[in-house]
């Protein structure tokens, strides 16, 4: 792969500081994430996967190594800079006030837009060309928190494209969804993938993770309950003594997830 | 997430259709405005000396451009002195409570939250406790009502940001609760600090004023009093109206606002500053008047939706037409004065339930 990495990591280990000293909940990780390509960053609750997410978004520093977007060091961004290459999508809540969609998708807009400016004519056509993008337009006047937790994760999908941001970080993006909404957004991210969009995204089920992880990502991002990393072939890192010895239960417990 | 798919595609079409999106707030507006006028020139005719609009016109006109008056003896001091400022402050206080309850609902991602969660009024009414029975002048009492609300904002916003803040890179760290428990401790230590004022006050002539200005009134609001709060609220509105596409993203989870290149602390203190200027503003010259601040932003949410641009607006227009309509009831229907609080919980209980059940109704 010879494409420029859009964000890549450097040893970087992540954590807290707190009063003076550093606890470091993840490390060793290693990775270029290159347009059209995707990872997924897979292990179990509390291992990091959170934290490695706010570092990368540059929200708290890293304890060690360095974060670079487009071969520059995450710091040296301003927050708006930031916020337009680099987005997040979290997970899907209902503990929003009764936002249109359509409303919901144009904060987006925020990095682009000076603290007392309204959206412009652009930023609405912007906003409304991200639903289309997904499928999605004819959300655009329904109240956000009526609709069902896969639409609400397209929205919030949406909302990220509607920033300009190349490059994806997706918050456990199907952890709450039934099976349907789960291929949905699925789908979604697939195709993100063949428009170029550079997509990680975290996981803790290994159901999800290998539907997801195997249906859109190339790499698998593994984190140990110990906090180290390792990245590999995603095929390789959901194999039943793969995930055995990243959950800590024995191989034969693994229900065969893939497809051989 | 809770929510069923079926649920939402089952959601009746008229909540998709109906006006286009800016036509229907456009008109919520207009009939606000109307409503307005309609019930200040109402307020003016009603009462001891009531004032007619072709009178109120002309009184207006000779103030302004030195007409002559067609009116009766008294009735430009009636205007200018008594009923004019209490119309003045009736409308701006019902506003200024609304707006910064609707800043504060989105602050606090929570359409039930009023703008003295933390503390204001609490603070304010020991001002004004204290004062009371220290026998200061009414001047006086005004400015220890407003330096008590301003001074426990300022003390649980002290707490509430320093209190974990060290450990700011914590994911599981919430700023906002953290907020919310800080005005709970701290608006029940100035609720004891209230309630031992009332117990050690004279209860022949202290006690009653102190009761009587817990449940707030319009009826003593002289001119000098409108002269001061009216700028505090004024200023206050400001930044609330520059800011209100952007007070949006407050209603985000911190991380999601930051992840958008927001300042969330920065923003988060401009909106307190000023939700915090015209309540304890209102407060100091007329007293606690409860329930407007809670519910008139709550109501215009259920109408026109949470976009706070569209929101303000209609918030401040409809609590100030709100106020001056429980106020003009309070001082009309009985030979004394009914107090507004009473009259606003009265009035607004059953008007909100109503709209609580048409909106929620419509949608499931």
């Amino acid at each position: 792969m010879t494409r420029a990495a859009l964000l890549a990591a450097r040893a970087l280990a992540v954590g807290y500081h707190a009063k003076g000293s550093v606890n470091i909940v993840a490390h060793g990780m290693e990775f270029s994430l290159q347009a059209g390509t995707a990872i997924a960053v897979l292990g179990p609750n509390g291992a990091g996967k959170t934290t490695l997410f706010r570092t990368l978004l540059g929200l708290q520093p890293p304890c060690r190594g360095e974060v670079l977007l487009q071969s520059r060091a995450i710091n040296t961004f301003a927050p708006n800079e930031l916020a337009s290459q680099l987005a997040y999508v979290p997970q899907a809540h209902g503990a929003m006030l009764p936002f249109r969609v359509q409303e919901v998708v144009e904060m987006a807009r925020a990095p682009h837009m000076a603290w007392t400016a309204l959206p412009s004519a652009q930023d609405r056509a912007i906003a409304h060309a991200a639903l289309e993008q997904l499928g999605i337009a004819n959300l655009a006047d329904r109240i956000f928190t009526t609709l069902s937790g896969g639409e609400q994760q397209l929205v919030l999908l949406a909302r990220a494209l509607a920033s300009g941001a190349r490059c994806l970080l997706l918050d456990e993006p199907t952890a709450s969804l039934d099976f349907g909404n789960r291929l949905r957004v699925q789908d979604a991210l697939n195709d993100l993938k063949s428009q170029s969009y550079a997509i990680m995204f975290t996981t803790h089920e290994p159901q999800q993770a290998c539907d997801l992880a195997s249906g859109v990502a190339d790499r698998t991002l593994s984190i140990a309950r110990d906090g180290q990393a390792v990245l590999g072939p995603t095929s390789a890192a959901t194999t039943r003594e793969a995930l055995g010895a990243l959950y800590g239960v024995a191989a034969e417990r693994v229900p065969m997830m893939v497809d051989a | 997430m809770s929510t069923p798919p079926i649920a939402s595609s089952a959601l009746p079409a008229a909540t998709n259709s109906g006006l286009p999106r800016v036509g229907r707030a456009g008109y919520a507006l207009i009939g606000a405005i109307a409503l307005a006028i309609c019930l200040i020139l109402v307020a003016f005719n009603v009462g001891q000396f009531a004032i007619a609009p072709r009178e109120l016109l002309s009184l207006l006109m000779s103030a302004v451009f030195g007409t002559t008056v067609h009116a009766r003896e008294n009735a430009d001091i009636v205007l200018f002195e008594i009923r004019g400022p209490r119309i003045a402050a009736a409308f701006l206080v019902g506003g200024a409570l609304a707006a910064a309850g609707a800043a504060y609902q989105n602050l606090f991602r929570n359409p039930l939250v009023s703008p003295d969660i933390l503390g204001v009024s609490s603070g304010a009414a020991l001002g004004a406790v204290v004062g009371i029975m220290l026998g200061v002048s009414v001047i006086g009492l005004q400015a220890l009502a407003f330096g008590g609300g301003v001074l426990a904002v300022a003390a649980i916003y002290f707490i509430g940001t320093h209190i974990g803040g060290r450990r700011a890179g914590h994911a599981g760290h919430d700023p906002v609760l953290t907020l919310v428990l800080a005005g709970v401790v701290i608006g029940s230590l100035l609720g004891a600090g209230i309630a031992l004022s009332k117990y050690l006050a004279d209860p022949t002539n202290q006690l009653p004023a102190i009761t009587y200005w817990l449940l707030g009134s319009f009826a003593s609001v002289t001119r000098s009093d409108l002269l001061v709060a009216l700028p505090l609220i004024v200023i206050a509105l400001v930044p609330l109206w520059l800011l209100r596409w952007r007070i949006n993203l407050l209603t985000l989870h911190d991380d999601d606002a930051r992840a958008l290149g927001q300042d969330v602390s920065a923003l988060r203190l401009i909106v307190i500053v000023a939700a915090t200027l015209m309540t304890a503003a209102s407060v100091a010259i007329c007293g606690i008047v409860g329930w407007v601040g809670l519910v008139v932003p709550h109501a215009v949410r259920l109408m026109v939706g949470a976009e706070f641009s569209r929101l303000l607006p209609l918030a401040f227009l409809l609590g100030g037409s709100f106020m001056l309509a429980v106020d003009t009831i309070a001082r009309s229907v009985a030979a004394i004065e009914i107090p507004p609080g009473v009259l606003t919980a009265l009035l607004g209980t059953p008007a909100f339930l109503w709209l609580m059940s048409r909106t929620l109704g419509s949608r499931s």
